[in-house]
This record gives C-alpha cells, structure tokens and sequence, in this order.
C-alpha cells in the first residue's frame, strides 16, 4: 500500500495563535484512518488545510504524488478528494435528491455549453446522475425523503445527507468532519456501518471525530492535541497509550 | 417538481400574444413608445435577476444598458458602422466591461457586493458624462434611427416605421428571454442556485464559485447590453442620466414586486409599472387633442400627479415585502400553501376533538 495524502510540517498560524504544529500525517490507500483529539485540538483546521479553504502558513500537502499545498476547494474537490462539514451545511432549498445530484457536478461533468444546449452528453449524464443518485440514497438509507427539503430534516439525516452528497462526487479520499455528531444510538450505528461498507467500495476514508464507537472500523489513528501530534498507531495501540490516556482521557489512569 | 409544459408555458403564450397583438391597434407612436419601454425593462429586469440566482444583487446592472447604448451609438456617430454591427458590438462591450469589474467583485457576497457595484456603476456613468466624444453632459444625439433604417421593410408590409423597429426590438427580447430562461433551467442555473445556498458545499463538490458568477454576471450584460443597443437606436438620443442608479433602482422594483423567485416575475412587475408610467404620460400628451372635459381634467390631474409614481412605487414595493415576499407571481402559491395549511389544522382541530370526546 502507498500513501494517498500525505502532510509534511504542516503548520498553520491565526494571528499569534498556532493552531497547527509541524504535523506529519499519512493515509494509506484503501484504509479507513482516524483524526482523533479534544475539542480545539486543529482536527477541523486539518481539513481545512487540506481541502484548500485555509491556506497553510508553512508546510507541504502531497496527494497521490501530487503537491495540492496551495490549491484551491474546487480544485481539491476535481482531485478526488470528497469532504463533509462539522456544522453541516446544506443547500437547504434544494430537495435531498437535487442535494445529491448537484454534488456530480464533475464526474460525469457536463460543460455549460452541454448544459445550455441541451446535447445528447448532457441528457445521458443527466439519466445516468439521477439513477447513481437514488442509489446512493438508497445505499445511506435516504430513499424515503428524497423529495423533502433538506432544510426540514431532523439533524441525524442531515448529517447523513452530507455525505451522501461527499459520495456522489466519487472521490478516492472521502474526509468526514464528525460524522457522528449530535446523531442518536442508531444513527450512529447506521452511520458506522455505511463508512466500513465505504471502504469495501475501495473507497479510502479519513474520518474527524471524537466519539469513541468509531475505534471499532479504524485500521490506523492519530491523536492530535493542541496542533501536535501525540499518537500513531493502531486503534488498539492507542487505547494502551499512556500519553493518550493522559491528555485525552484526563490522566484518569 | 416539474409542472407540466402546458401549465408553465400558458402565462408566456398570453403575454406573447398580447406583444404581437396589442401593437397592431394601438399603434400610435406614443402606445409604440410605451410597448418598447416595457421590453427594454422586462429583459433589463430578467437580467438582474439572472445574477441573483447566484445570490448577489448587483447595483451596477442600469449602467451595463447605458455601456450598451453608448457603445452601439458612438460606433454609429463617429465610425458610421451599420447597425446589425453596433448592436451586437454594445452587447459584447456590456459584456466585456461587465465581467472585468465584475472579476474582482465575484469574491464579495450579498450586500457586500451590491456595495460595490453600487459605486463601480456609478464610476461608469460618470466617466460617460465627463467623456466629450461621448457627448457629455449633452448626451449622444443623432444616433441612426432603426425607425427610419427599416422604412422600406415597413412600407413593404403595410405597417409604420416605429411599428417595424418595434417588432425588431420584441423579437431580439424574446430571443435573449429564451436564452436566459435555458441558461436557468439546465443544470448552470441549478449550480447558480447551489452558489447561493452555499458556497463552501458548492466549492466542495468542484464548483468553481467565480467561474459560475462571473458566467451569470457575463449572461446578464450581454443582454442587457443588447438591450441598450437598440435602445439608442431607437431613441436616437441618449443622455447618460437615463442610465444612472435609478434606472438600476427601478429594474430592482420591477423584479420585487413581481417577484424574485420565478423567471416570469420581473417580466410581470416590468410591465405593470411601466404600464402605469407610460400611460399616465400618454394621457397628459392627449390631453391637448381632447374635447371632454372630463378627460382633459382626469388627465392633467394625472399629469399633475405623475411625479409622485416613484413614492406611490415604493408604497407598493413595501406592502409587497410585508405581505408577499415571493412578489405578485407568488400569490397563488400563497393562496395554496394557506389553503394547505388550513385544511391540516382543521385536520388537527377535529383530531383533538375526537379525542376529547373518547375522553
């Protein structure tokens, strides 16, 4: 297995405040990898950094051979990198089908010219993006709203709805911000197991989170606390790591 | 979601028709002026709010018809080139001069962005008016007239010169609304859409915020710019006042009052207001031929009157904010969603009275 993403002495700086140190971070291709860590630990700034919204103060960002350091989101997202969003933001006018559809705005892509005239490309991406889109939301579990607005969903569906919307754009690398978030007991159930079955679908997945259920799927995590990076390793490894025991459980062994 | 064909394309046959059909009577030059009027605005208006799909509300959008004008009627007074060339060539300058201001703009959002263009179009109107090849504070004056241009197409059809040059200008509108409502009911416009729900998602899924902006922003100069074109054309003199804030202001009006969400909105609340205007002016000229003088009096007291249009405009435009916000083409989804709404609290209430009688 080769490195997929890989970050050398990424740091990044708001004003005096360093809310990312020196961090080395790799994923494998076709593993399921963990960001771990406390709250304003930098998990949400790394994917940040990474998907081109913050450009980073020092530092180098690799994917699949390739330095993205200082591309931008869309650029990113044309890569092959698919990410989710803590705060979960939608396009709330737009039924979950069309949040879905919208999402395969690069594969198969269109060109506006297509789009305008009405070809025979844009009419069989068109038939081609309504079917992939049911599928996915029958995959996560959303067939049964896929005409409501998304603005009227309960939360855990929402949440779900975003990466469902990460997964149409067919990305190699699938980052999710906290998936689990806010999520009752089933859903985050469902939730963990549709990210394991991901994986199956050779789909590499790098997952922001900090509830601790979602140790059972991951093959490798890394612990960062305050932008450093205080453990690598198994998620077994890291359930014996005195270090991680110290600042992340509160030094209660 | 999709209505069927028949349904949505019902309001636009009628108000086809009554373009073709309504200019056949009433074809004095002043009801031709007032039918002309209303075209250049709807398209104007239509424009605005292709730029609104990606969620700003540009400010500059009047002085992108003036842009067109001026340029359409310099290349004709100073060069001498035919009009089938300066038309087209104010559309493309529109463009041009639309999308370079418009690039460092396309990074600004909401008000921000109506800040920004609100002082850019000005700066334009202003270079206009300082600019002596243009006319300057005079305007542009003897600019060919279409009128004239197409008198033998007129004669050979029976109808006046104005009547040609006002069917030239319908079918060159009805062209750029048929473009524009293409542009927003394919996928761009769904990507517009998106842009202005959320930028950040849309960007994560590989949209390119400013490719998309400045794509819209390019759509409604061009036709706008069109527009203007063959308004100097027709008017034969231009002023660049005619295109200050104002205009922008009123083509703002137009798309509120109608109703932002649905394509066909400006287009309903440009001719509604310019309906108004145009005949409150018409009135006041017929006045003097008049010899009721009920009629004289009606009309100067509307003439008397017609200054007040802007504040009896701004009266409407607010109880349309505070009672319609989806505009004048909203009302019958507000009678349904009210309706709906109705039915399933009666729904509720006879709910809750079984159960207080179970109980």
């Amino acid at each position: 297995m080769s490195s997929l993403l890989e970050t050398s002495g990424l740091t990044k700086r708001f004003g005096g405040l360093t809310v990312m140190h020196d961090l080395d971070f790799k994923i494998q291709e076709g593993e399921i990898k963990g960001l771990l860590g406390p709250n304003g630990a930098g998990k949400s700034t790394f994917f940040n950094l990474i998907t081109g919204v913050h450009a980073p103060s020092s530092g180098h960002i690799f994917y699949a051979g390739r330095e993205i350091t200082k591309a931008k989101p869309h650029q990113v997202a044309a890569m092959g990198i698919g990410r989710t969003f803590q705060l979960n933001p939608l396009f709330g006018d737009f039924t979950v089908f069309e949040n879905v559809t919208m999402a395969y705005h690069l594969r198969p892509h269109s060109t506006v010219g297509q789009a305008f005239f009405g070809t025979k490309t844009y009419k069989e991406n068109e038939k081609y993006i309504a079917n992939s889109a049911d599928e996915i939301l029958e995959f996560l579990g959303l067939a049964h709203v896929r005409n409501e607005l998304a603005k009227n969903l309960p939360h855990g569906y929402q949440k779900i709805l975003g990466v469902a919307r990460a997964l149409a754009t067919k990305p190699k690398l699938l980052m999710l911000d906290e998936p689990l978030g806010g999520m009752n007991p089933e859903e985050i159930a469902f939730s963990i197991n549709a990210i394991s079955k991901m994986r199956d679908k050779g789909i590499t997945v790098l997952v922001v989170e900090h509830n601790m259920q979602i140790l059972d799927i991951l093959d490798s995590v890394t612990v960062i606390s305050f932008g450093e990076k205080i453990f690598e390793g198994t998620p077994d490894g890291m359930r014996n790591d005195p270090t991680v025991i110290s600042t992340y459980f509160g030094g209660t062994v | 979601m999709k209505k069927s064909g028949f349904k949505t394309s019902l309001p636009f046959l009628i108000l086809l028709v009554a373009f073709i059909a309504l200019p056949m009577f009433l074809n004095s030059r002043s009801w031709i002026d007032i039918f002309v009027t209303i075209v250049f605005n709807m398209v104007a208006a239509v424009s605005l709010r292709v730029i609104l799909l990606s969620g700003n509300l540009s400010f500059a959008q009047g002085c992108f018809m003036g842009v067109g004008a001026y340029t359409a009627g310099m290349l004709a007074v100073h060069l001498g080139l035919p009009m089938w060339l300066t038309i087209p060539l104010g559309a493309v300058m529109a463009t041009l001069i639309g999308l370079i201001t418009g690039w460092p703009f396309a990074r600004l959002k909401t008000v921000y962005f109506s800040m920004g263009t609100m002082f850019m179009g000005q700066a334009i109107m202003l270079l206009i008016s300082a600019w002596k090849a243009a006319g300057g504070a005079q305007g542009l004056n003897r600019i060919p007239s279409l009128s004239s241009e197409l008198k033998g197409v007129a004669e050979l059809l029976g109808v006046k010169g104005y009547q040609a040059a006002y069917f030239v200008i319908l079918i060159l509108a009805i062209v750029s609304l048929v473009v524009m409502f293409r542009f927003e009911h394919c996928r761009i416009g769904a990507t517009l859409r998106a842009l202005a729900q959320s930028e950040d998602v849309a960007a994560s899924i590989g949209v390119n915020p400013t490719f998309y902006r400045l794509l819209a922003v390019g759509v409604a100069c061009f036709f706008i710019g069109l527009m203007g074109g063959v308004q100097a054309h027709y008017m034969t003199s231009i002023s660049y006042s005619s295109y200050s804030m104002n205009l922008t202001l009123w083509l703002i009006m137009y798309m509120m009052i109608g109703g932002s969400g649905k394509f066909i909105g400006p287009m309903v609340g440009a001719i509604l207001i310019t309906l108004v205007e145009g005949v409150s002016n018409l009135l006041t000229s017929l006045s003097g031929a008049s010899n009721s003088e009920a009629f004289v009096a009606f009309s100067r007291w509307i003439g008397e009157n017609s200054a007040y249009t802007p504040f009896l405009t701004a009266a409407v435009l607010l109880v349309v904010a505070y009672l319609l916000p989806t505009g004048l083409v909203g009302i019958p989804d507000t009678i349904r969603a009210a309706k709906a709404k109705r039915a399933e609290m009666r729904e509720i209430e006879a709910m809750m009275k079984e159960g207080g009688d179970n109980a």
